[in-house]
């Protein structure tokens, strides 16, 4: 009995905080209704907004930024700032100054005047020519010594070479490389690498084109080239050209570990310009 | 478990035989070809005075712009190992005493101009073979006749071909500028002019005693559009005062008042087949928008409107005729925007700095220069045609110390150069500079104050 009278309130108490309940959400939303219809804001409206920028215009580039050595930043550093300073000079005038010319010529391109001068061009002619014949004597009995040197190389190269039948091509060292004969390699192709990249330049109008091209050089052991070879072409004969004298300009390379020298004489190595 | 091991053993083996020692080199440096140019030889003319002077002439301008192409390093005639003025302008064998590929080589010259000329009477005629030294081939040859008045077009002429021949591209050296200037004038005028692109042969070509502004060259380079600042006297006595637009012939000289609308009507720039102009306009209100009209005057298109009295105006057309940039306050500051020719689509392209104005779309269309304010002066930048990558070309001192202004940047026919005033000598003068601002020349070199050049299409 006493437990049907308790159930029996507790529902009153129920219906009861229900009604409150009722009523209170009621009254919050005739609050909100009452608020919104008499007492809104205007709308704002973002699409007005003016955008405000913090980002400042880039700065100009440096000259030659990532080519220069230290040695040759030091130098430029100074004539950098005369060049910023320097009124370019008019082009109407005579004295058009010479897109080369760097700070150590400036002298001798100032007194050296840009009008046709025969007479003064060919005592000067004369006086340089004999200066690079003489140049050019010294150019040729270095690379005599240089050849002479590559023939002693290749003397020894071959002198190293297995005496009598090769027997068992095959199953000698090959030229298959593993752990530390890899590492090796990977050290000798990246010193290649450098070689290579001092070299490897293009003309302005070669720059910035989807040419792709690879060529295939040997090596002998000290380094010398072989061969050079395109191996798949670009389609463009002159770029080519500046791909084999990039290879050639890099000649003679360093000295071939001995592991690697069959590898690099037989096989050769694939230079991809520029991938 | 083994198995597993001896498999990846012989996978490492196997890659190990498989792999061909490669190499990815990586991107070329740019570097300067060198260049042997030298004297031309003469081929069986007398030496007479005015015959030796139009050839140097002739030479003079050539090698002038070759250098100014700033691709090439110049050889000096003095570092050829065989003497160029004893030796034929044909390779040996080919041509007895020709000459010979082997000392070029040694002398580490890349491309090698041989030229000879002849004159007789008053024509000169020059031969002109470019050679590549490492593969000892011809890659053009050229015979130029013309009177010796025309020393300087042969020139420039010359060097067009030989850029054409190694990189595709003509040179820009038969091309003028258009500008106006207060040269000539003794009150406050500014009158019209046009001038070879190098400075040379300056010559007037408006005559209203007020301020010229903003003048363009017509797609073939016959006309000019200018604006003036005019005054009207109406029937009924009341006057008009206008920046009104004008089209000039340049070989007849007759002017053609286009639009007189009031306001301005200024900014005009010619559309790709020559028969329209678009331009800036105010119709009388304070804010000028741009209008497409064609050559009598008539609206044919208005292309932007506000919105609330935003200034729209220096259209500049893409290469097609079908995009056009533009500077707008819309955005609250001076900007740079592109839009479709009919007006729809307007996009900002720049959102750095605080006032950028002036564009002009490179003629190969990869490009928009304009000019760009943050620090209290204007220098001269580029960007991509997308907006992207933007690039200081200018940034110079006046005597002061004080920042100099450089502004209304124009492309040169070939898209390499850049034309632009600037205030560092203390006057407005013109410069021409590459788009990375490490090549800069000045053009004009006195004491007047020119504004807002314009490059022209090759003029050949």
């Amino acid at each position: 009995m006493s437990t049907e009278k308790s159930t029996i309130t507790h529902h009153d108490e129920f219906t009861k905080s229900l009604g409150l309940s009722v009523v209170a959400h009621l009254v919050l939303l005739l609050f909100f209704v009452i608020q919104v219809t008499f007492f809104n804001d205007p709308i704002i409206d973002f699409s007005q907004a003016i955008r405000v920028d913090m980002v400042g215009l880039p700065n100009k580039i440096e000259q030659n930024q990532s080519a220069q050595t230290a040695e040759e930043k030091a130098n430029k550093l100074p004539e950098k700032n005369i060049e910023t300073q320097r009124e370019p000079e008019p082009l109407s005038a005579e004295k058009i100054k010479q897109p080369t010319a760097k700070a150590e010529h400036k002298k001798q391109t100032a007194h050296d005047s840009q009008s046709v001068d025969l007479k003064n061009s060919k005592s000067k002619q004369k006086a340089a020519l004999e200066k690079l014949k003489k140049l050019s004597a010294i150019d040729k009995i270095k690379q005599e010594v240089r050849s002479e040197a590559e023939a002693k190389a290749l003397k020894a190269f071959t002198q190293s070479l297995p005496k009598g039948p090769i027997k068992g091509r095959a199953i000698s060292a090959g030229t298959a490389l593993s752990g530390l004969d890899r590492l090796e390699a990977n050290q000798y192709l990246q010193s290649l690498d450098q070689q290579i990249k001092q070299h490897w330049a293009l003309p302005q109008w070669l720059i910035n084109k989807p040419f792709k091209a690879q060529v295939l050089i040997k090596l002998d052991a000290n380094g010398g080239l072989i061969s050079k070879l395109i191996l798949k072409g670009s389609g463009q004969a002159s770029y080519d050209q500046y791909c084999l004298q990039a290879v050639e300009q890099a000649a003679p390379y360093s000295a071939v570990p001995e592991k690697l020298t069959e590898k690099f004489s037989v096989e050769g190595i694939v230079i991809g310009f520029p991938e | 478990m083994k198995c597993f091991i001896y498999f990846i053993l012989t996978f490492f083996i196997q890659s190990a035989f498989a792999d061909q020692a490669y190499i990815k080199i990586g991107e070329a440096k740019a570097k300067k070809s060198s260049l042997g140019f030298p004297y031309f030889n003469n081929l069986g003319s007398k030496n007479s005075g005015a015959a030796t002077a139009t050839a140097a002439e002739i030479y003079t301008t050539a090698q002038k712009d070759l250098e100014l192409s700033t691709y090439f390093q110049m050889v000096q005639g003095s570092a050829f190992l065989e003497d160029p003025t004893k030796t034929g302008i044909k390779p040996f064998p080919g041509q007895q005493n020709g000459f010979k590929y082997e000392p070029l080589k040694t002398a580490q010259i890349e491309f090698v101009i041989r030229t000879g000329y002849e004159v007789s009477g008053n024509d000169i005629t020059l031969e002109m073979y470019l050679y590549h030294v490492a593969e000892s081939k011809l890659i053009v040859g050229k015979r130029y006749k013309a009177s010796a008045a025309q020393a300087r077009q042969i020139g420039h002429t010359l060097a067009n071909d030989i850029l054409e021949a190694l990189t595709g591209v003509r040179g820009p050296f038969m091309s003028k500028i258009v500008f106006t200037s207060d040269r000539n004038s003794k009150s406050q005028s500014k009158e019209v002019f046009t001038m070879n692109w190098d400075g040379s042969e300056i010559e007037q070509q408006s005559y209203h005693s007020s301020v010229a502004l903003s003048a363009n060259w017509s797609p073939d380079g016959k006309k000019v559009a200018y604006s003036v600042f005019s005054k009207f006297i109406k029937k009924n006595g009341s006057s008009l005062s206008n920046v009104s637009l004008y089209v000039l012939d340049l070989n007849s000289k007759k002017r053609i008042l286009t639009s007189y609308r009031p306001g301005v009507n200024s900014g005009a720039t010619f559309s790709p087949d020559g028969k329209n102009i678009y331009l800036g306009m105010s119709m009388g209100s304070g804010a000028a928008d741009i209008y497409k009209i064609n050559l009598d005057g008539d609206i044919v298109h208005r292309l932007t409107n506000g919105p609330a009295g935003a200034i729209n105006v220096e259209p500049a057309l893409n290469p097609e005729g079908t995009q056009l940039a533009f500077s707008s306050e819309r955005g609250g500051r001076p900007m740079i925007y592109v839009m479709n020719a009919d007006g729809s689509n307007p996009k900002r392209l720049t959102t750095t700095g605080v006032y950028n104005s002036s564009p002009s779309w490179s003629p190969d269309g990869k490009k928009i220069a304009f000019a760009g304010q943050d620090d209290n002066h204007f220098d001269i930048f580029v960007m991509n045609a997308d907006g992207s990558n933007i690039v200081r070309v200018t940034s110079a001192k006046k005597a002061n110390g004080q920042w100099a202004h450089n502004e209304d940047p124009s492309f040169s026919p070939d898209s390499r150069f850049l034309v632009y005033t600037s205030n560092r000598t203390g006057k407005n003068q013109i410069y021409i500079s590459n788009l990375d601002g490490t090549e800069e020349r000045r053009v004009t070199n006195d004491s007047h104050n020119y504004y807002k050049p314009k490059w022209s299409r090759n003029l050949e």
